[in-house]
């Protein structure tokens, strides 16, 4: 078993690792599944390793400011029920999300591609051939 | 060339249907990448 300290040690190490390949990329694409109306738990552990003050964003007097200006994201969501519309969309915390993450690091070109409904029948199937043919025409 | 960093997140494999299609979501941009 490993000590708390080494522990913290090695989640530091894991976290600057994450952060320099963010850094060093140019295109950024997350594959995310809806889990229970939000991200993955170690996606949101992920944003907090590279959402870095002074490398990804900082504080102004104007407020934040990303500082990944010059990097596009592609954001791949899919999930079981459908969140398109209204009353659901509104338990959709993955997008909204996504793109203000985005935004705060400074990364304003976003393309999300959605399959919604993807154990729905026949309509999540239609939605999965969609996205599939979004992807690939990327 | 530009440089693509592929996050794949999901956590519950096979037993979660959003997974699945976001695991196939992840391989086919790792397809996509100039060094695949």
């Amino acid at each position: 078993m490993r000590s708390d300290a080494t522990e913290l040690s090695a989640q530091a190490t894991e976290g600057k690792r994450a952060l320099a390949e963010l850094l060093a990329a140019d295109i950024l694409v997350l594959a995310v599944p809806m889990y229970n109306f939000s991200v993955p738990s170690a996606l949101k552990a992920w944003f907090d390793h590279v959402l870095h003050p002074a490398k990804t964003f900082e504080y102004t007097s104007a407020g934040p400011r990303g500082l990944l200006k010059d990097k596009k994201a592609v954001i791949l969501i899919s999930s079981a029920g459908d969140y398109s519309a209204v009353p659901a969309s509104g338990m959709d915390f993955v997008e909204p999300n996504l793109r203000a993450i985005m935004g705060f690091m400074g990364i304003t070109d976003v393309t999300v591609i959605k399959a919604d409904g993807s154990a729905m029948g026949e309509a999540g199937i239609s939605k999965k051939s969609a996205a599939f043919a979004a992807i690939e025409a990327l | 060339m530009a440089n693509t960093l592929i996050i794949k997140s999901s956590i519950l494999g096979a037993n979660s249907v959003s997974s699945s299609m976001a695991d196939a979501f992840a391989a086919i941009a790792a397809a996509k990448k100039p060094d695949g």
